[in-house]
């Protein structure tokens, strides 16, 4: 492998790489603007400027092939000067809108401003005028007058999404950013845009004015919105979800994610959250503790285990819920001798790029903890039948999916003949409604587990937000219930399961949550993978 | 200078220095837990080195590195004036090192706080007990696995845990009973003198036993005024950490200033431009003058002298005048800045100076006039609360305290900093060490630090007043308004700090009450990892009760009131 | 430099016997007497030299640097200066602003929907003032700030406000006294 050296430091280097993504790999922060590295080069932005022994003038690094025995400097006068002379050009024409721009805290002009640019402002002179607070589309606002002109977006829109919807106009002094006429920026991935642009030009609606970043604290986690389960961070503060943004996996999301997942984290904050167990007394639901809540859907689960002829109860898992949380889940089933369960989640429009049918993330890893129907158990759509009949007596729910995936006129019967519907969910959803026990659950935000996407990756979430008053997640209340049916109550917590998961499940051996690591980890047996549900 | 005490060091100890540093000029040297106590007595008794004062004790936690805790002492020779820093690594599953108590005897206090801080035993420490918090506490707060909004059970009448009304006081139970027995064989009386008392000016409790009138034995408890400064300053920025510095010793705010901001100035290896300097100096002189000013006057107070108390105050308001007209505040002041002073000495501030600072002196000779030659204040005073000036020094003391012994320790002039090497003082210096001599060393001194003012005026020179890094120093604020480079770094410095390179530095300034000293660790980010204040009346108080051990109990007002204790000083 | 120590110079033992006690009385006796006429004087003369301001009813001046309670600056139209860039709620050291952004359809496209002081934790150091890049925030004169109940040390927007005409020697103060 080639080798070249760096400030002195000897790396080595595939051959054919471009300086810049070696330099960053090897922790030498080269500033730069337009260089991104899931897009084509650019070399607009003349900041990443080097030194490189041999030749006379400052090269950018983003576009200089490395050489076996190149020479690289980086921190000489020449190339301070340069990164002084980009910054001060940049900032002439910039307006001053740091007070009121979204991007202040996470905003690379700042930051390389305050690292290398110049100590003094030497102009005063109006700005030029552009259109500010543009709407350029359902999610997104362009401000024109802050645009540095790198061309990421445009890039983007041409080679990722292959929309093309932005362009540089006219030239020279006089470029501007903006949407092709007719065409505004709609594509499934326009968020994208807004993490790539290095100031504040390019902003999500969602986003605008809401809080300022330095408040945010980082929590790594996964998407729960599909089956492909792209990389996130959670930006939470005070126990409320502000945003999501896309993390680097190479392996998985690249540095995207669509639009329809980065919003999809409304639901946490909700006010409708279900925060106490309701029990139906008297015809209505009523709030009650969780003890009396558990206590009532054990006795009707114990006492449909021992009906004659097998156990009386059938079970719907939720794809939303972590493999921890469902392996529990399976326990419980298994505890009761109950073979009816399955697994029901919403399928929808699939696309080219990230976004997968399955509009869960964990539909794959559900099946894989074993919810699907044993020997002598019927799937969906037969357990509603069975319900509809009167031969399953209590149907226990988790999750909005069946809600949406049922045939509607069934599942009305269904639930008119069961003498128990317990339902495990968020909000009180209209099959809440119908419940006899009804169970809060957490979201994604709120626990620490895995998820399974659909090509066999396990996939780490950490809990970002804490539930009010110590309100116990779905792996802890399947765990309440297994343990006052079983002898010995087994305490819930993730990594003890996940190594449960380990021991009895042959394609998840050997697993451990530092395997899994940051960026996931592909289950030997990927490619005998189960076939997804398509549309 | 540092390198020759770190070369002895390690010639006598080759195996046991670890690590020898003298990062920005600060002496420091690694040693095993072990053999400190062998190396305290090496550095005391060696001709060459004679580290005879105690100045602090503490410790940081590196959690995440083994071994977790480094105990860091530093050290001075009123001799040679020259410091060390002393430091040992123990690890979290046994936090034991060696008590240098019977070395410095001042290392007392200074363990136990470590000990109630950070959980480190100190082996053959007569009397390891929590100092600042009371014993029921849970945990070790300046741990950095100890979060900052943790809460503690209650205690106390009401409580589930606590005693109900009428039950002995439960924080009694420390002090063991002395086995004396009084004159006439009777019992000795156990009295206590505050938390809350008129006569304490500051929280403090002193539980004494009483054989009549005759303290036979006295404990000293602090930490009522405890608000965990360091803690706070760990969680914010360095900029955020100046105004709590206002707090430690409140009667002269801007002296804490100073001190911590060239502490941080040390961190990043600059210093302030001369203008700057000056204007320390004429600030924080005045700030002198106002304690010295209350000091003088609660004593009289105290004493029953009501009328120079009011004509101090009067003094007082003329100087807090002038540090209202620099910076708007007359107690927290939060003047001074990393890099420069808030603000501009305002137009006109000399002619202020030149006509409040006489009228303030005038004052003070009334004071002298009713109280110097009193008899009552003579004989309430003359003889009271002396201690042997070498046991002074191993209790750590300094300031106005051990000058009224004789020791000639002023670090203005031991250990010049900012612009004094370039004024001329004298230093007062007492000779019984009696509290008629810490009386007269104060006046004494409030007439020096006049003197400087007026000289630092006349000497003030043209030039910029802040540091030119916008890396250290925030922006002028009319360019912040409309200039886009500095619009920039206001934003940085604000949101994310001035960030400081990693290391760690002490600086030591004379302050009202002795030597003001930081002890920060960075660890390259905005925040401070450690931020230490070293403060003289922690170490001051620590010989209270030696001081009047065997005297009356009325003799411990004036005794307290000179040692001139402030409360948020004591108990940060 | 010339710094010398100096031995300060204790005065001669005390005389005890009845003359000389009365004698320290009679000393103590003149010092104060001067006071006391000359104060007595001065009020003759209606010009008090006494150090005493009669408080609510002579208020004292403060310099221009005085930190008082720090105010939101109304311009001209009614409306805050204030963008809510929430640099003074992070500069604040004691966590005491709370600022809720919101967008307008003005040409300023931002402000602050909710801007809240807890007056009871505010510690008037002025963090905030020399944190503020729009010159929105700055310390008043105003100390008279007590109020009956808890919730009357929480100050919403509305109550901070005042006219920027009212504030100008402050902002003088600001712009002169921050400058290199």
């Amino acid at each position: 492998m080639p080798k070249i050296t760096i400030d002195g430091h000897e790396i080595e280097a595939p051959s054919g790489a471009m300086l810049l993504p070696v330099a960053l790999e090897n922790g030498v922060h080269i500033p730069h603007y337009c260089w991104h590295p899931k897009l084509s080069i650019d070399g607009s932005c003349r900041m990443c400027q080097v030194e490189v022994e041999g030749s006379p003038k400052l090269v950018i690094a983003c576009n200089m092939p490395i050489r076996d025995g190149m020479v690289v400097r980086t921190k000489t006068p020449a190339v301070e000067n340069a990164r002084r002379g980009v910054m001060e050009l940049l900032l002439v024409n910039h307006p001053l809108d740091c007070p009121i721009c979204d991007k202040a805290g996470e905003c690379l002009l700042q930051d390389y401003s305050f690292a290398f640019g110049s100590r003094v402002a030497r102009t005063r002179e109006p700005r030029r005028k552009l259109q500010k607070r543009k709407d350029i589309g359902p999610r997104m606002i362009l401000d024109q007058e802050r645009c540095i002109l790198c061309r990421r977006c445009v890039r983007f829109c041409r080679e990722v999404t292959g929309t093309n919807e932005l362009g540089v106009f006219n030239m020279g002094d006089r470029s501007v950013l903006n949407v092709m006429p007719e065409a505004p920026l709609a594509n499934d991935y326009s968020i994208c845009t807004a993490d790539i642009c290095p100031v504040g030009a390019l902003e999500s609606k969602d986003f605008h004015h809401k809080l300022r970043v330095w408040f945010l604290k980082k929590t790594e986690s996964v998407c729960p919105s599909c089956a492909n389960g792209c990389n996130v961070t959670v930006h939470h503060y005070r126990d409320r979800v502000w945003r999501m943004m896309p993390r680097r996996n190479d392996a998985v999301n690249e540095t995207w994610m669509c639009d329809h997942g980065r919003l999809n984290y409304q639901h946490v904050n909700s006010p409708d959250r279900l925060r106490q167990p309701l029990l139906r007394r008297n015809g209505h639901l009523e709030p009650v503790d969780w003890e009396e809540a558990i206590a009532a859907a054990t006795t009707q689960l114990r006492r449909m285990a021992r009906a004659p002829g097998g156990p009386a109860i059938g079970a719907v898992a939720s794809p939303h819920l972590t493999n921890e949380e469902n392996f529990r889940f399976a326990q419980l089933w298994r505890a009761l001798n109950v073979a009816s369960v399955d697994v029901a989640v919403v399928v929808g429009q699939k696309d080219a790029l990230l976004i997968k049918a399955e509009k869960a993330a964990n539909a794959r890893g559900a099946r894989d903890m074993g919810l699907l129907p044993g020997p002598g158990g019927v799937g969906l759509p037969a357990m509603l039948d069975a319900a509809a009949r009167g031969q399953l007596r209590v149907l226990y729910v988790c999750g909005p999916d069946l809600w949406e995936t049922a045939d509607r006129q069934l599942l009305e019967q269904a639930i008119e003949r069961l003498e128990c519907l317990i339902v495990q969910d968020i909000v009180r959803s209209p099959l809440a409604e119908r419940a006899h026990v009804v169970l809060p659950s957490l979201t994604f935000a709120e626990k620490t587990g895995t998820f399974t996407n659909f090509a066999g990756r396990v996939q780490r979430l950490r809990q970002a937000i804490q539930a009010p008053n110590e309100q116990p997640g779905d792996g802890e209340i399947f765990s309440r219930i297994l343990g006052q049916l079983v002898e010995g109550r087994p305490a819930f917590e993730p990594a003890a399961v996940l190594q449960e998961i380990a021991a009895a499940i042959p394609a998840y051996a050997g697993l451990t949550f530092e395997r899994v690591g940051p960026l996931g980890y592909a289950l030997p047996s990927a490619a005998a993978a189960v076939p997804e549900a398509t549309a | 200078m540092s390198d020759a005490i770190l070369d002895r060091l390690q010639q006598r100890f080759p195996d046991d220095v670890l690590a020898v540093d003298t990062y920005r000029g600060d002496a420091s040297a690694s040693v095993r837990a072990e053999r400190i106590l062998d190396v305290a007595r090496f550095l005391k008794d060696d001709p060459g080195l004679r580290f005879d004062m105690p100045i602090d004790v503490t410790a940081v936690d590196y959690i995440g590195q083994q071994p977790r805790f480094e105990i860091v002492y530093h050290l001075y020779s009123t001799t040679h004036h020259h410091r060390l820093r002393l430091k040992t690594r123990v690890p979290q599953d046994n936090a034991t090192v060696p008590s240098v108590t019977p070395v410095w005897v001042g290392a007392n206090w200074l363990e136990r706080e470590t000990w109630d801080m950070y959980g480190i035993r100190f082996t053959g420490h007569p009397d390891l007990r929590r100092i600042y918090l009371y014993e029921e506490f849970e945990g070790h707060p300046l741990r950095k696995d100890y979060p900052k909004e943790k809460r503690q059970p209650l205690i106390g009448p009401g409580s589930r845990r606590g005693a109900s009304v009428g039950d002995e006081h439960p924080y009694a139970v420390d002090l063991p009973q002395t086995k004396v027995e009084g004159m006439l064989g009777s019992e000795l009386m156990r009295v206590q003198l505050g938390p809350s008392h008129p006569a304490t000016h500051g929280t403090v409790r002193i539980v004494a036993d009483l054989d009549g009138e005759t303290i036979v034995n006295a404990d000293v408890q602090v930490g009522y005024l405890h608000r965990g400064f360091e803690k706070e300053c760990e969680s914010g920025f360095y900029y955020q950490a100046i105004p709590y510095t206002d707090r430690l010793n409140y009667s002269s705010a801007i002296l804490c200033n100073t001190g911590y901001c060239l502490a941080v100035e040390k961190l990043f290896g600059i210093e302030a431009p001369p203008r700057c300097q000056f204007i320390r100096v004429i600030a924080g002189e005045i700030a002198r003058m106002a304690d010295h000013f209350l000091c003088v006057g609660a004593t009289a107070l105290e004493l029953n002298a009501f009328t120079p108390f009011l004509y101090a105050l009067q003094a007082r308001e003329l100087i807090w005048d002038l540090v209202d007209a620099l910076c708007g505040g007359r107690v927290t002041s939060n003047y001074i800045r990393i890099g420069g002073v808030s603000a501009d000495l305002p137009a006109g501030f000399a002619d202020l100076a030149r006509a409040n600072i006489p009228k303030a002196l005038a004052q003070l000779d009334d004071m002298e006039r009713l109280l110097t030659e009193n008899p009552i204040f003579r004989a309430r005073m003359e003889g009271v609360g002396m201690l042997p000036a070498s046991e002074l020094i191993a209790y750590g003391v300094c300031g106005p305290l051990l000058r009224a012994a004789g020791v000639d320790l002023d670090l203005r002039r031991a250990q010049p900093y900012l612009v004094y090497d370039q004024v001329d003082f004298d230093v007062p210096l007492g000779s019984r060490g009696d509290n008629l001599d810490r009386y007269l060393v104060r006046v004494a001194e409030l007439r020096q630090s006049a003197r400087i003012i007026e000289q630092c005026l006349r000497m003030l020179p043209d030039g910029p007043v802040d540091s030119d890094d916008p890396a250290i120093r925030w922006p002028g604020k009319s360019r912040v308004f409309g200039r886009m480079e500095e619009l920039i770094d206001q934003f940085k410095q604000v949101t994310e700090g001035c960030k400081p390179p990693p290391g760690e530095v002490y600086v030591g300034t004379e302050s009202a009450n002795g030597e003001i000293g930081y002890f920060l660790v960075s660890d390259g980010t905005g925040k401070p990892y450690k931020c230490r204040a070293r403060t003289p009346s922690f170490s001051n108080t620590q010989p209270l009760a030696a001081m009047i051990k065997g005297r009356l109990l009325a003799d411990l007002v004036p005794t307290f009131d000179m040692i001139n204790m402030i409360g948020g000083e004591c108990d940060r | 430099m010339a710094t010398r120590t100096v031995s300060v110079r204790r005065p001669p033992p005390v005389r005890h016997g009845w003359l000389h006690s009365a004698g320290a009385i009679l000393v103590g006796l003149r010092v104060t007497s001067r006071h006391f006429f000359r104060n007595l004087w001065g009020f003759i003369r209606r010009k008090p030299t006494v150090f005493t301001v009669q408080y609510p009813e002579q208020r004292l001046e403060f310099p221009n640097a005085f930190r008082g309670m720090p105010v939101l600056v109304q311009m001209d139209n009614g409306k805050e200066r204030c963008v809510a860039c929430g640099l003074c709620e992070w500069a604040c050291p004691t966590d005491c602003i709370t600022i809720f952004p919101a967008e307008t359809e003005d040409e300023i496209e931002r402000y602050p929907a909710v801007f809240d002081i807890n007056m009871s934790r505010c510690m008037y150091c002025g963090l905030c003032e020399e944190a503020c890049p729009e010159e929105a925030i700055v310390m008043s004169q105003n100390v008279e700030i007590a109020a009956f109940s808890r919730r009357g040390t929480l100050w919403h927007k509305q109550d901070l406000l005042v006219p920027v005409s009212k504030l100008e020697k402050r902002l003088q103060h600001m712009r002169r006294g921050y400058d290199r």
